[in-house]
């Protein structure tokens, strides 16, 4: 089988990654082919793959599928790429992936839904959504889960920087990651304990009225913040070990989120992870680890879940043990990346009836 | 007198050079006979001859007037002055030779001519010698000396060329024209190319080690990314074919990334491999030691601990090049440059002066990495307040040193650095001063003013640094000097009275710790309009040296340890 991937930016982002980690295991059944439109230095990602092109105008892409007779394309968030192709009348089936966040879904409207051959979505909460809202035909929708490459991210011995327990909050420095939430909870927990430091970590790409920002919200509290800004993602897995092994958790006062990465990358690596209520969070939080969410802006409710993980041995540990099980028994890449292998065959062999 | 003369030629004879030498030589063994006339500016070929006593040297020095000149020279030579175009007081065929150094130019007129040929006897000498060029262009000369000389003899050398007639008639003399001026041509081309390939020989010489420089160079500055932009314009505006300069710029840029990370981290921990480094983050660029500067004293009282220290300066580029000073172990560079080598620093100490935003953005980075940090605030800054605060409260606080305001800058460096101030020692002159940075924006010259207004008795000094392009007040009671050096401040002091604070509000708990530890009583003034008390001094503060300090930070122990 022959699949053409088309994304827009070539960098070390969440969808690259994705991309990568499917590359492992299709590169070994078909032939996987990926057009970027731009390139922001994310080709080390995929190794010294050489079937990656960077073309940013839609006529070569165009000619390239004409070239290649591929049996799929899958285009992730790519409208102009798209529109082109059935512009064209492309006879490849197309199929969109959505991975972006509601407010960046607006596209999704103008499509007419039976140009594709099908949606793939990463949770069932993004399902509903672009059903309810965009209109996507739900017999064409499919929800496959993002992988985590769990040979990366595995609990680390690490030489704590801090004989504290440290909060750690993972992020970009924008509203929709809400920030200021987790500020309001440092301030919280450092009134009734000071045995812990607070971490937020990301947000170099702020802008400086972002930081500005950033710096004198923080300021005005009574709560010392430790900020790194910026952390390379080989690096991320050593984090979430420091703050595992610290006795500490982190903790996400998202939003929304169409998947929720971040707490699967910090649960693998043996760190408890408390989130709130929102987006797709409450299709990974099943069972025990359900203890662990609380409902948007709670912060009092939310301060009491992370007292508990910080100071019950008990229920850390049977957190710390099912957030590692529940990730490598559905999230991991061999799981994950043959059911989407299954899915796609079953896509391709549906046109082939036609 | 003449034989002083003599003994001058012959010391000046020593300073020709052996061409010079061989040709009047030649020209000299050349002369015969008892009675010689030498046509000079100079007694040249004269003073080889004149070894005969015997001799009746005459030497004819060009000039309209005629006559002896100098009587007292002595029997065997006399000067006279004459023009050959006019009469000769010397008898007909009284010259056995005549000599001609670089006189070939008068040989045209026919009047000289005749002179010339009256004056030496027959089958007397005729010699000559003249300078090549000069003698190339001299053709009508040449013509007429060979129609009317015979040829006997001729020498030309890489300067000169010499000729020898008889006082008979010629033959031949278009040919033996030709013949000369053609041999000269050649000898200067020549001459010309010997000369032109030395030089070329000289500059291979030095342009092949220029390039093995340049190449030695290039591959240092290769290795540092901000100085290969820099080094390839350069070579760019070279003097060099393509393929030199491909020689010294890397050909491949895919390459040239891989090996520069390890260079640089070569470099870098060579560097480290030096124990004790410390990184500075401090203000303007740091090129003088007695500098006023926090971050510059900071450097140094590192530096005299025997730590190594990299200085960063505030400015993004460098306005002089990148100091790298091994021998007292300072190594200069930008923020751009630290931000971009960052990744290649193994865990120094680093000391921050200066607030920013940039910097309260990116120091947990820097925590994460396992530096040691230390923050000094020197002065609160209110521009800059939020990174200030920030770095000061909320960033890990145990490995800074936090409201370091209170403490007294100045004495970073070495107490006998210190400007020392016992006491006012003249009375009649009523000083008071000040120390620091005089910049328009620190300093209040309108309470100087209002001071000086006051007190009409009343000189101010002021010394430091920063100083005002032009004087802020027009009065010659106020007196604005750069400092220099601290011997000279100490000098200066000693004459005041005690120290005035007239600054804006930032700044004065630090300024009035400098006079402290200088040993300056401070006046205690309250309204500026009014006449300084005499003995209304603030009480001076007992301050903790920084030296102590710094030590107590930089040795507390492990990581985490309340300071």
């Amino acid at each position: 089988m022959k699949i053409l991937y088309i994304y827009r930016y070539l960098l070390l982002g969440g969808v690259t990654t994705q991309l990568a980690n499917r590359l492992g295991f299709l590169r070994g059944v078909s032939d996987p082919h990926f057009i970027f439109l731009s390139d922001h230095g994310g080709r080390t990602a995929f190794g010294n793959y050489e079937k990656l092109k960077v073309l940013s105008e839609p006529a070569p892409i165009y000619e390239y599928i004409n070239e290649h007779q591929f049996d799929l394309i899958i285009a992730i968030d790519t409208k102009e790429i798209t529109d082109y192709l059935i512009e064209k009348q492309c006879q490849t089936p197309i199929i969109q992936e959505v991975h972006g966040i509601s407010y960046k879904l607006n596209y999704l409207v103008e499509e007419d839904s039976s140009d594709f051959q099908g949606y793939i979505v990463p949770s069932s909460f993004s399902k509903e959504r672009i059903i309810e809202d965009y209109q996507a035909p739900e017999d064409k929708t499919y929800v496959i889960p993002n992988c985590l490459d769990t040979t990366l991210f595995t609990p680390k011995q690490t030489e704590l920087i801090t004989n504290k327990k440290i909060i750690c909050w993972v992020g970009k420095l924008n509203d929709h990651k809400n920030w200021i939430g987790f500020l309001d909870l440092a301030e919280k927990l450092a009134q009734v304990r000071d045995d812990c430091v607070f971490w937020i970590v990301g947000g170099e790409t702020a802008s400086m009225k972002a930081t500005k920002h950033f710096l004198d919200e923080a300021n005005k509290r009574t709560v010392s913040i430790n900020w790194i800004d910026r952390m390379e993602y080989s690096e991320m897995p050593e984090l979430y070990s420091m703050v595992a092994q610290s006795g500490g958790c982190t903790v996400s006062t998202s939003k929304g989120e169409s998947f929720g990465m971040s707490l699967i990358e910090a649960m693998a690596c043996g760190c408890p992870a408390v989130a709130p209520t929102v987006g797709a969070i409450p299709e990974i939080y099943t069972e025990t680890l359900e203890r662990l969410t609380y409902e948007l802006h709670d912060i009092n409710s939310c301060a009491t879940i992370v007292s508990r993980l910080l100071d019950d041995p008990n229920e850390r540990s049977v957190q710390i043990e099912n957030g590692m099980t529940k990730v490598r028994t559905n999230y991991s890449i061999e799981r994950v990346v043959s059911r989407y292998y299954e899915l796609l065959h079953k896509l391709t062999k549906t046109q082939e009836i036609w | 007198m003449l034989k002083n003369q003599l003994e001058h030629l012959k010391s000046e004879r020593l300073s020709l050079p052996k061409s010079q030498i061989a040709r009047l030589k030649w020209c000299g063994s050349r002369a015969s006979g008892r009675h010689i006339l030498q046509i000079s500016q100079s007694p040249g070929i004269l003073s080889l001859i004149n070894k005969d006593d015997d001799l009746d040297m005459v030497n004819l020095i060009e000039s309209a007037h005629n006559g002896i000149i100098e009587k007292s020279f002595g029997s065997c030579s006399s000067f006279w002055t004459g023009n050959l175009s006019h009469d000769i007081s010397f008898p007909a065929n009284y010259f056995d030779t005549v000599i001609l150094d670089e006189h070939l130019e008068v040989m045209m007129e026919t009047k000289v001519m005749e002179n010339v040929k009256r004056l030496l006897k027959p089958n007397g000498k005729i010699i000559l010698t003249q300078k090549l060029e000069k003698a190339l262009h001299l053709t009508k000369q040449w013509t007429s000396l060979l129609t009317t000389f015979e040829e006997l003899d001729k020498r030309v050398d890489s300067d000169y060329v010499s000729w020898v007639g008889r006082n008979a008639d010629p033959t031949e003399t278009e040919v033996r024209v030709e013949h000369i001026l053609s041999e000269i041509r050649e000898q200067i081309n020549q001459t010309n190319k010997e000369l032109e390939d030395k030089i070329q020989q000289a500059l291979q010489l030095k342009k092949e080690a220029e390039l093995a420089r340049l190449e030695e160079e290039s591959k240092l500055k290769m290795s540092i990314p901000f100085m290969r932009k820099k080094q390839q314009d350069r070579i760019e505006l070279m003097e060099l074919t393509n393929k030199e300069k491909l020689e010294l710029i890397p050909q491949s840029k895919e390459v040239n990334i891989h090996t520069k990370a390890i260079e640089q981290r070569i470099l870098v921990s060579k560097y480290f491999s030096q124990q004790n480094v410390t990184i500075v983050l401090g203000e303007t660029e740091y090129y003088r030691d007695s500098s006023l500067k926090f971050s510059h004293q900071l450097t140094r009282s590192f530096l005299n601990k025997e730590s190594h220290v990299i200085y960063v300066s505030t400015e993004d580029h460098h306005s002089i090049q990148p100091v790298f000073n091994g021998s007292t172990g300072l190594w200069q560079i930008t923020k751009k440059d630290f931000w971009e080598l960052v990744p290649f620093f193994n865990q120094p100490t680093l000391v921050i002066t200066e607030p920013d935003l940039h910097l309260s953005k990116k120091i947990g980075r820097l925590q994460w990495k396992r530096w040691n940090i230390y923050y000094f605030n020197v002065s609160s800054v209110p521009s800059k307040r939020e990174a200030h605060s920030f770095l000061i409260n909320t960033l890990s606080p145990k490995s800074f040193i936090a409201g370091m305001g209170s403490r007294s800058p100045f004495s970073a460096i070495e107490k006998s650095r210190l400007p020392k101030y016992s006491g006012n020692s003249e009375t009649t002159k009523r000083i008071v001063g000040f120390i620091g940075d005089l910049d328009v924006g620190n300093v209040n010259y309108n309470i100087i003013k209002q001071l000086l207004v006051a007190n009409a008795d009343l000189t101010i000094e002021l010394i430091g640094y920063n100083v005002p392009e032009t004087k802020p007040i027009r009065s010659s009671r106020l007196k604005i000097r750069e400092y220099t050096h601290y011997d000279e401040v100490t000098k200066r002091i000693q004459r005041w009275m005690g120290g005035i604070v007239p600054l804006h509000d930032q700044g004065q708990m630090t300024a009035m710790q400098l006079m402290n530890a200088i040993g300056l009583p401070i006046y205690d003034i309250k309204d500026w309009n009014h006449f300084i008390q005499e003995s209304a001094f603030l009480p001076s503060t007992n301050t903790e040296t920084m030296a102590d300090v710094l030590e107590q930070c930089l040795h507390s122990g492990e990581r985490g340890d309340n300071l």
